[in-house]
């Protein structure tokens, strides 16, 4: 097997990150600027600080790997792998769709996204609000409104 | 461990300080319904779903999308209206609320039967008062739908005709068209209620047979409203989405290389009384059951589903598909389908079969994707709607805000 290519990657808070380039290139923004020669050494990843960048890089890598095997990881499986990547806390569940927007990593966006999406599926409005800590910054009479205009979504 | 865990109120936790492009991409994960439902959460997520970039998007997605409603009734009064749809997002029944719609418009004590719905219009009749009342959903409003040349209909007499509902306007304009098809002194006629007009057109169909086609012209894009449904004989009324040219369609059985063999034979020559035909859009599908064994003898399961559709020439019932037993094995309960929808829409045909065993309702939505040859199960969580009566079952698009 030849010597694959490593890149290190710069988190926002200094801290280095060496990995394959197959990995990093998971991600359409490093790929582009290592592919336009503009990617400096190490990639400076602003954004991402270190805690997220290395849950990025685990993300990368499971799927780079499950790809490359050659008896083919089953599917059932990534899918597990998935659903226990993003057993986070919320933040860190927000931070990571943040950074799979920036860093172009669409599979990783659309499983965080989808993460979220079930965690609203299904609840009340207060119960919404609850979960995310939100406040209703509606008054009676703007929420009656809000009611009204959408008459068949609420009974 | 972990920090970030102060739920402190004025520090809310990032789901409304994400950016709202980001907010709008978690919402596209949820049925449009529940996508609503959050405007009343605050006002940050009320304007994130006002943009009419995202408006655009939700409807896009929504048009495409396959819905399933059915109307609930115990009694005339707790009439409900329930949809669900197949996109993974949901996986449960959406409540859409029309009562306080139809309440002014309509005596109290009417009796509703759901007829068919596209886009944001549904259909009721009246059972009393024998009148058709258009709802808009977005609009809030109520349009009842003069009586046909045929005169004021009841539901029973709704219930036997093909009938279908088409946009007359750009999605959300509340313009539509209304269709069905009646055998008048035995000849099959088309009928058309235009919005905008606010009137009926009626015009005879013509019969196919002996008659030369036109180049170009296939099945595709047009409408098929089945008229006759039984085992030998079958009419269906197909016409044109805008310039209508109704002509008559008797597919049947005869001759051709479609002929069944024992024991594998096409269901379509079983003339046995097991079975049930479900018709849409120019396609039938036959249900074959069996009784259960001598100690379950009352309840029955499914044990063969084929889907047939009409010839360009309207003479054959051809073949399409069967169902995969391995899929049926899959829908391992005791099932005995008294009834159910079939619609076909852009090369996918759904149908929904409906039983109801002792006093359980319960659904199966099966698609069967005709350009890739695929069958597809979509579990129906529970409707809830034991004791009820169902008052009209349809497939539909979804809405459009």
């Amino acid at each position: 097997m030849a010597t694959s290519r490593k890149v290190t990657l710069l988190s926002s808070d200094g801290e280095s990150f060496e990995v394959e380039q197959s990995v990093a290139v998971e991600s359409i923004t490093i790929k582009d600027s290592i592919e336009e020669g503009s990617a400096g050494n190490p990639i400076p990843v602003p954004k991402v600080n270190s805690k997220i960048l290395a849950k990025v890089i685990e993300y990368c890598k499971k799927h780079v790997e499950s790809a490359k095997a050659e008896d083919r990881v089953d599917d059932e499986d990534l899918v597990a792998w998935d659903a226990d990547f993003v057993k986070v806390d919320q933040a860190t569940l927000f931070d990571l769709i943040r950074a799979a927007n920036f860093l172009n990593i669409k599979s990783l966006l659309d499983l965080t996204c989808q993460t979220v999406a079930d965690m609203i599926k299904g609840k009340t409005p207060e119960e919404k609000r609850k979960t995310f800590t939100i406040r209703n910054d509606f008054t009676p009479e703007e929420e009656e409104e809000v009611r009204r205009e959408n008459q068949w979504a609420f009974e | 461990m972990e920090e970030h865990l102060s739920y402190n109120s004025s520090n809310p936790l990032g789901f409304c300080l994400l950016p709202s492009e980001l907010i709008q991409s978690i919402l596209l994960n949820l049925a449009l319904p529940e996508i609503v439902g959050l405007k009343l959460v605050n006002k940050t997520l009320a304007t994130v779903i006002s943009d009419q970039t995202f408006v655009r998007e939700c409807n896009t997605r929504s048009s495409s999308a396959a819905w399933l409603f059915v109307f609930k009734k115990r009694w005339s009064k707790d009439a409900m209206l329930m949809g669900f749809t197949d996109r993974s997002a949901s996986n449960r029944w959406f409540k859409i609320s029309i009562a306080k719609i139809l309440e002014p418009v309509v005596p109290p004590g009417e009796v509703f039967y759901f007829l068919t719905a596209s886009g944001n219009i549904f259909l009721f009749a009246c059972n009393r008062d024998k009148e058709v009342m258009a709802v808009d959903l977005m609009a809030k409003t109520v349009k009842k739908v003069p009586p046909s040349p045929l005169g004021p209909r009841g539901t029973s007499s709704w219930r036997r005709s093909g009938m279908k509902l088409v946009p007359g306007g750009p999605p959300g304009s509340g313009r539509f068209r209304f269709l069905f098809a009646e055998l008048v002194e035995d000849r099959p006629t088309l009928f058309v209620y235009d919005s905008e007009t606010d009137d009926w057109k009626r015009m005879e169909a013509e019969e196919t047979e002996g008659r030369s086609r036109s180049r170009g012209e296939g099945l595709d894009g047009r409408i098929f409203l089945h008229l006759v449904n039984g085992p030998g004989s079958n009419v269906i009324i197909s016409c044109g989405s805008e310039s209508l040219s109704p002509l008559v369609l008797r597919p049947g059985f005869s001759g051709g290389g479609n002929q069944g063999r024992e024991p594998n034979g096409r269901l379509g020559w079983d003339y046995s009384a097991n079975l049930i035909h479900v018709y849409g859009d120019g396609h039938m599908m036959i249900v074959k059951s069996s009784d259960g064994d001598a100690a379950r003898k009352r309840t029955r399961f499914l044990e063969r589903i084929e889907i047939w559709g009409s010839s360009e020439d309207g003479r054959n019932w051809e073949f399409v598909s069967e169902i995969p037993r391995s899929l049926v094995g899959q829908i391992e309960k005791p099932y005995g389908v008294l009834m159910g929808c079939l619609e076909e829409r852009g090369g996918i045909i759904r149908a929904c079969l409906v039983s109801n065993c002792e006093g359980a309702w319960d659904m199966i939505w099966l698609s069967y994707d005709k350009a890739r040859g695929h069958w597809a199960y979509v579990p129906i969580p529970d409707s809830k709607m034991t004791g009820s009566n169902l008052a009209g079952i349809s497939f539909s698009t979804g809405l459009n805000l």
